[in-house]
């Protein structure tokens, strides 16, 4: 019915274009790469009638231009802070698949994106600290590479990662500047898993601050600057590669800051 | 090493990398129904790198390379049909193990004792440390991300329909 309907009335171009922008959007902040992206926004343009779509992809914005015969339209939207949630990112991809497949016509698929942020299940905050925290930790271990040393830093590490992990999702929350938080993170997760580290007479303490802040290092980031390398989008990868050098450089002013004070502590 | 040395660091290493795994993949908000192939995934990019290290002798980025390219095959043939995923999802939980995270710390750290002058001696200059981690790092990060993207290139199986036809 929808698709007869909306064969007889088309749809606005402008109404497509800020739909298939908003889940271009809700792709990039949910960690998917350009060529994700690029081929979603298309697929749900094509899939609502239009019959070309060019869409270009920066860091901080998207810009989508459809064409339905005659007509043309171009729409931008800004993109906020790019982070990885892969259940939102799947939701996305199997939105477009319905809109593509006609099952869904451009009112359904709106109110489906609108319900994304809201239906999409997550873990509480208390089990995403303790499994960062336990991520880090046997990062730890492979660092150290040895399973006959050292066991007593992961429970140090575990809990300084825990504690980042917490203060992470609370600085985010209250929207503070992203740089000053993966510092403070840095700092914080070093502290205590350094500090704890020393109290137990561990020799590998500086090992365990660098641990505890690798839930700051951004690995999706990473793949994904290289995946649109391979794909032939070297603009929003070379913005990536830059973004990933300072988040790297304030983690290690944070790791730094904690190293230093932890050795002017004394021990008992 | 040993053989039994090497195997109990194979474990070791395969074990931790899936501890790591999961929890990345609890941090990325993965649906509970797979975070236990998350933890295979871990295990098994691990045990492959260790695997060529130890028995091969390769370098950090080549073994890297044979690790994550394993995953993004199992991904890509097996775990997208088979957990309906939409793309190289457990494939990049079970990679972030392998990311170079700590050499990059390590090397930003060695420049910033550059910067400082603070010098350990009988240690390497900071100037070389810093370029060794750094290089390894990237070169690294580079093995993975090009493992992860080679299976995508290649087409899927063919249907058993198709094959029958």
């Amino acid at each position: 019915m929808a698709v007869t309907d909306s064969a007889i009335n088309p749809p606005p171009l402008a109404d497509i274009a800020r739909l298939t922008t908003a889940i271009g959007r809700g792709l990039m902040q949910a960690g998917a790469t350009t060529d994700v992206v690029h081929s979603s926004i298309i697929d749900a343009a094509k899939g609502l009638g239009c019959t070309e779509a060019e869409v270009y992809a920066q860091h901080a914005a998207l810009i989508v231009t459809l064409r339905r015969g005659t007509e043309s339209y171009t729409h931008m939207g800004k993109v906020g802070e790019h982070g990885t949630n892969l259940r939102i990112a799947s939701s996305l991809r199997k939105l477009v698949e319905h809109i593509q497949d006609g099952t869904l016509d451009l009112a359904a698929a709106k109110k489906v994106l609108k319900d994304v942020p809201t239906t999409t299940k997550k873990y509480p905050v208390w089990v995403v600290a303790l499994a960062t925290g336990l991520a880090c930790a046997g990062f730890g271990r492979l660092i150290l590479s040895d399973w006959r040393v050292e066991w007593v830093v992961f429970i140090p590490t575990c809990l300084g990662t825990a504690v980042g992990q917490w203060l992470r999702h609370t600085m985010l929350h209250k929207h503070l500047n992203f740089y000053l938080m993966v510092t403070s993170v840095a700092f914080t997760s070093a502290f205590i898993a350094g500090l704890g580290s020393r109290l137990v007479h561990s020799t590998k303490w500086e090992l365990a601050t660098v641990a505890a802040t690798l839930l700051l290092v951004p690995g999706t980031a990473m793949f994904n600057a290289q995946l649109d390398i391979l794909h032939g989008k070297p603009s929003l990868a070379a913005a990536r590669v830059v973004r990933i050098m300072f988040i790297l450089l304030f983690l290690s002013l944070g790791l730094i800051l904690a190293q230093r004070i932890i050795t002017l502590i004394p021990l008992p | 090493m040993s053989t039994d040395e090497i195997i109990r660091h194979i474990v070791h290493q395969a074990f931790f990398g899936g501890v790591s795994a999961l929890g990345f993949a609890v941090l990325f908000n993965c649906t509970p129904r797979i975070l236990w192939v998350g933890f295979i995934s871990g295990m098994l990019a691990l045990a492959t790198r260790t695997f060529c290290q130890d028995i091969f002798h390769l370098g950090l980025p080549a073994a890297s390379f044979f690790g994550s390219l394993l995953i993004a095959s199992l991904n890509r043939w097996w775990w997208e049909d088979a957990l309906s995923l939409r793309g190289p999802v457990l494939a990049i939980v079970g990679s972030i193990p392998m990311v170079p995270g700590s050499l990059a710390a390590k090397g930003l750290y060695a420049i910033f004792l550059m910067i400082n002058n603070n010098q350990v001696p009988g240690s390497l200059p900071p100037v070389e440390l810093a370029l060794e981690n750094l290089i390894i790092g990237a070169t690294t990060l580079v093995a993975i991300g090009t493992a992860l993207a080679i299976p995508a290139f290649f087409p899927d199986f063919p249907e058993k329909n198709e094959e029958e036809a």
